[in-house]
């Protein structure tokens, strides 16, 4: 995170920069083709900075400035001090920007408005952007969303949890994305339900956050064998660093003990992705699963019907088996 | 041109020399027979003597069939009707594709093409004497003709150059309405014009002969009698009560337009009545049948009101009055007389799936089964008949699109009814999202209008709408009006949740606002004004303007100070619209204004506000119960208390969402204001509620701080309070069989 305190040069020369900027850009108050023109409104903080050596802005001062941009009548103004604000960075521009936030602003400032928060990255922002996915423009809420789920706020999942009941099912979307950075296992019914009425990305999000305890009840919602309606969450289980090992292994085996077709073509496509990179124990536990559920599947046949001849291992997989 | 249509053309060619020359622009009235005789002849025709049967078409394939309504099939020809039949006299005239076609009622036999170029307009007869209007298209040369018709032969045949309307037939007297406010009286036997009057403030279209009267009109019905000729008489127009009704169908159709074509929607949206035997002049019955495809209104003719409503199977194409109800075809084939209290007294089916059906009951009325004789075995008990409530509910939840307008009439009566039950049934069709758009409408504004029924609508406001539960919002506009007219406080909470809601829609904000405003809910008063600091700078033109506006005057009425800070931040914001600062600058000028002096006591008593309606919870059974909730969240009240203590915005109080999972852990939490989200929302992860069989469930729960203070009522408001208490609480709390299943 950006200290104020240590603040380099350069984020400086931004500030001044931005503020020179804001106050250069509305034609109607500054147009270029007049230069003689007197501007329509005062002269704002920021721009009266803009002629003043760079080296003269104190921090004070130029947050000082740049919240005076905040309560300005030009919204291009206003955008300019946001991003100064961003630049400046630090626990009081943060507290700028939501206080300016929480005062209410036009849908086009609320964008920049969370993108400041976003970039200055407090946590105190946290409020004003729980408040901001009530608001009524489905924009808004979902950029709240994505907002609550980047600052990584642990304690706005119950937020999220909220958020999956939305109309628009682009916040639902970006609900399901933020969660699955934040979210625990509390979250997982919500998102098994949220899955169950076609939200986009439930299942990767479950397969972010879920533990080893959650492998049962992922693997029952694979009816009929049907691994595809599970796998999203799978592929991520088996793709993380922070997932045990051995909750991989029970998840590759409890796929393989499904015995069916879908199972092993997905044992299959997992392996074939993991050929050349990926622990070594997981490819060897992909390929004994695979030839489990061909023992599974020839018991079963030969019990069905006697004399039918075991299912030979398929091209693809020979030679594929590596020593751990 | 077919060998009929030629000897038809040659026949008229011959006769029309015969006939005298009638319309004549420079008509003279003769002295013999003078008005007064021809006036005379008119007022009492003789009662005919006819058969009681109905001619319909039938579709596939297309036949002409004709039933004695007291025997059974008289006979069935195939047909390329043209147009609905007309029963007249002894026969049955049609607009085929020979042209007008007159058939025997005995046998259904072509007899003769009156006219191959002609549109049928209309006919009467008694006997074998007929009388057949027509009209021609095109603007050049006849508009209209009329001919007679006499042992199925044209006697004789006029064309007019002005369009000629439905004529009847009174002994040898031929009626004929033409050029829309013009009576000419002809004789039967030449066509020659005998009388003729102009009548300047009515339109005339129909003559018609009904058990010895003769009546003309077309917007109302008159007696022609003596009265017309005296001069400053107003005739009396006989004109059921007025009233708007589905599909727009007149008393009369057009009387100089053609009978509309067999299949035409013309027979399916129709109002038919009769005029009654009784003096002054009334509808049989005292009612007005109106067909609106499968559904049959009965009006009443005195006044804007049904008096009963039936829904068929079938689409009904055929209706004919008789003292005592009504005898109404469907499209099935099904013909019925129902009494004029809506009973069926007798069914028949015909057999033949029709498209239009003409009745002519003649004095045919069916009697009721004749009840069981003692001794013999009694016949199975009838059901209860329906009640008119019943009736119109059932013809306003029909699941046919073509229906909309009728059953949003059925709407608009069942709204006339009063009582709680109705308004539920509102409820249920203002919310249903697969009816057509005026059912729904006419449902909402009708709700919007009720003072009964209070507990339905908390009942409806409880619903939430959730996508994970795939639950729509309640219809949450009308269901505000309802609440704001029953002074309905308990609905306030619940309005608060919804206000805050974005499952909400945006146009039904205006009524949750301008409806907690009306109740003078003071806990709303936090909720609107986030609103307004939240919203205040959406553009002119933005869909939320009216709620703002809205918002803004409901926190000025409320007289809400604590919230005169962000208002006046509002108005001072360079950002916020014009329109919107003006509003704010009224706003608090009310709330700086001094209050007025209390008004008189309104006349409905208002619903006294629950002292302790914190909780709202879902309507499901098996689920979290009030007590359940509180004595789950009783041991967490000290720490969400010191929540609102430790906030630095010092709440009075802190509103909190809750998803509550089946298994009895919290999933979601909201709370406002939202500073108190990361204080409240750990508490909270430490309760845990009991598993119930019921889903997810939301809850609103408000925590109160050691900084609130309760809002002391004035005497008398406290005394009604307290006295109203114990009846709100029973309401409020749930029924034991609601307890969680283990």
């Amino acid at each position: 995170m950006q200290d104020s305190t240590r603040l380099p040069v350069l984020a400086w020369a931004t500030i001044w920069l931005c503020a020179n900027a804001a106050s250069a850009a509305p034609p109607a108050t500054a147009p270029r083709a007049q230069p003689h023109a007197q501007p329509a409104t005062a002269p704002a903080p920021a721009a009266a900075a803009a002629s003043a050596p760079a080296k003269a802005l104190s921090p004070a001062a130029a947050l000082h400035m740049a919240e005076a941009e905040l309560l300005a009548e030009d919204p291009a103004r206003v955008r300019g001090g946001l991003e100064a604000l961003a630049n400046l960075g630090g626990e009081p521009a943060a507290r700028a920007v939501t206080a300016r936030l929480r005062r209410g602003l036009p849908p086009a400032l609320i964008e920049p408005a969370i993108a400041a928060l976003q970039r200055l990255g407090k946590q105190s922002a946290s409020a004003v952007l729980i408040e901001l996915t009530m608001h009524r423009r489905d924009a808004i809420r979902k950029r709240a969303i994505e907002a609550l789920g980047a600052l990584k706020l642990r304690s706005a999942q119950s937020v999220l949890l909220y958020a999956l009941d939305d109309p628009s099912a682009e916040v639902r979307s970006a609900s399901v994305a933020a969660l699955a950075q934040v979210g625990t296992s509390r979250a997982l019914p919500a998102l098994f339900q949220a899955d169950a009425r076609g939200a986009q990305g439930a299942l990767a999000a479950i397969g972010r956050i879920a533990g080893t305890r959650d492998i049962k009840p992922l693997l029952e919602r694979a009816q009929n064998g049907d691994v595809g309606s599970v796998e999203p969450a799978i592929v991520q289980m088996l793709d993380r660093s922070d997932f045990p090992m051995q909750g991989k292994l029970t998840l590759v085996n409890g796929v393989a003990a499904l015995a069916s077709d879908n199972a092993r073509m997905h044992l299959v496509q997992w392996l074939d992705a993991r050929k050349n990179s990926g622990d070594p124990r997981l490819r060897k536990a992909l390929f004994d699963a695979i030839k489990r559920v061909d023992r599974l599947q020839a018991d079963a046949a030969a019990k069905a019907a006697p004399g039918t001849p075991a299912r030979e291992p398929i091209a693809a997989l020979q030679g594929k088996e590596q020593k751990p | 041109m077919s060998a009929n249509r030629r000897l038809a053309a040659l026949l008229m060619l011959g006769l029309g020399g015969c006939a005298a020359q009638s319309f004549d622009p420079h008509f003279k009235t003769l002295e013999v027979p003078s008005e007064g005789a021809v006036l005379k002849q008119l007022q009492h025709p003789k009662a005919r003597d006819e058969q009681a049967v109905a001619v319909g078409v039938a579709e596939e394939p297309m036949r002409l069939c004709a039933w004695d309504l007291r025997g059974g099939l008289l006979w069935e020809h195939p047909v390329e009707a043209r147009s609905a039949p007309i029963i007249a006299g002894n026969a049955v005239v049609i607009a085929e594709a020979d042209g007008i076609v007159v058939r025997d009622l005995k046998s259904g036999a072509q007899r003769i093409v009156v006219d191959g170029e002609g549109q049928l307009v209309g006919a009467d007869g008694d006997g074998n004497a007929l009388v057949i209007s027509m009209a021609y298209a095109g603007e050049a040369g006849p508009r209209g003709a009329i001919a007679l018709v006499k042992d199925f032969r044209v006697r004789w045949k006029e064309r007019l150059k002005l369009p000629v309307g439905v004529p009847a037939l009174v002994g040898n007297r031929v009626v004929v309405p033409w050029a829309t406010q013009r009576l000419s009286v002809l004789s039967a036997d030449d066509g020659s014009e005998l009388v003729r009057w102009h009548m300047n403030n009515t339109v005339l279209g129909h003559a018609l002969v009904d058990r010895g009267r003769l009546y003309v009109g077309q917007h109302g019905l008159m007696r022609l009698d003596s009265g017309l000729l005296q001069p400053g008489h107003s005739p009396v127009v006989y004109l059921p009560a007025q009233r708007p009704l589905p599909g727009q169908p007149p008393l009369l159709r057009d009387g100089y337009a053609p009978v509309p074509e067999p299949a035409s929607a013309h027979h399916k949206v129709q109002l038919e009545f009769r005029i009654g035997q009784s003096d002054p002049m009334a509808a049989e019955n005292d009612l007005l049948a109106l067909r609106f495809y499968r559904l049959l209104f009965a009006l009443d003719a005195r006044e804007d009101a049904v008096r009963w409503v039936r829904a068929f199977d079938n689409d009904v194409v055929g209706t004919a009055q008789q003292p005592g109800g009504m005898f109404v075809a469907d499209a099935a084939g099904g013909l019925r007389f129902i009494d004029r209290n809506g009973a069926t007294v007798s069914e028949t089916a015909l057999g033949r799936p029709l498209l239009v059906m003409a009745i002519r009951p003649g004095n045919y009325v069916p009697a009721a089964p004749a009840a069981p004789a003692d001794g013999a075995q009694a016949a199975a008990p009838q059901p209860k008949p329906a009640t008119l409530a019943e009736q119109l509910y059932a013809a306003a939840g029909l699941s046919d699109d073509r229906l909309g307008a009728g059953r949003a009439y059925a709407v608009e009566h069942l709204a006339r009814a009063e009582g709680a039950p109705i308004t539920d049934q509102l409820i249920a069709l203002c919310d249903d999202q697969k009816s057509p758009e005026p059912v729904r409408l006419s449902a909402c504004s009708q709700l919007g209008s009720r003072e009964q029924g209070g507990e339905h609508v908390v009942e409806a406001l409880r619903r939430r709408a959730s996508f994970l539960e795939a639950k729509g919002a309640p219809p949450l506009g009308a269901l505000a009006q309802a609440a704001a007219r029953m002074k309905l406080h308990k609905a306030a909470p619940l309005l608060i949740t919804h206000m805050e809601d974005p499952n909400t829609a945006t146009r039904d904000l205006v009524s949750v606002l301008e409806t907690l405003e009306r109740l003078d809910h003071r806990p709303a008063v936090p909720a609107i004004e986030r609103f307004v600091r939240l919203h205040h700078g959406e553009p002119e033109g933005s869909e939320l303007t009216p709620a703002l506006m809205a918002a803004v005057h409901a926190l000025g009425a409320m007289r809400a100070r604590p919230s005169r800070p962000t208002l006046e931040d509002v108005m001072g914001d360079a950002l916020t619209p014009m329109a919107l600062r003006v509003k704010t600058r009224e706003a608090i000028a009310m709330m700086d204004a001094p209050p007025q002096p209390a008004a008189a006591p309104a006349a409905p008593a208002a619903e006294p506000e629950p002292e302790d309606e914190d909780l709202q919870l879902d309507p499901q059974a098996y689920a979290l119960t009030k007590d359940l909730v509180r004595k789950t969240l009783t041991p967490l009240r000290a720490k969400l208390g010191a929540c609102l203590t430790a906030d630095s915005s010092r709440p009075r109080s802190g509103r909190v969402s809750m998803v509550v999972h089946g298994s009895g852990t919290i999933e979601g939490v909201f709370v406002t204001p939202t500073t108190l989200q990361g204080c409240i929302e750990p508490v909270l992860q430490g309760a845990r509620f009991p598993a119930t069989r019921a889903g997810r469930q939301r809850i609103t729960h408000i925590v109160y701080g050691a900084n609130a203070e309760k809002t002391v009522a004035p005497d008398g408001e406290k005394a009604a309070e307290k006295k109203a208490k114990p009846k709100a609480k029973g309401k409020a709390k749930p029924a034991a069989a609601v307890a969680p299943a283990q």
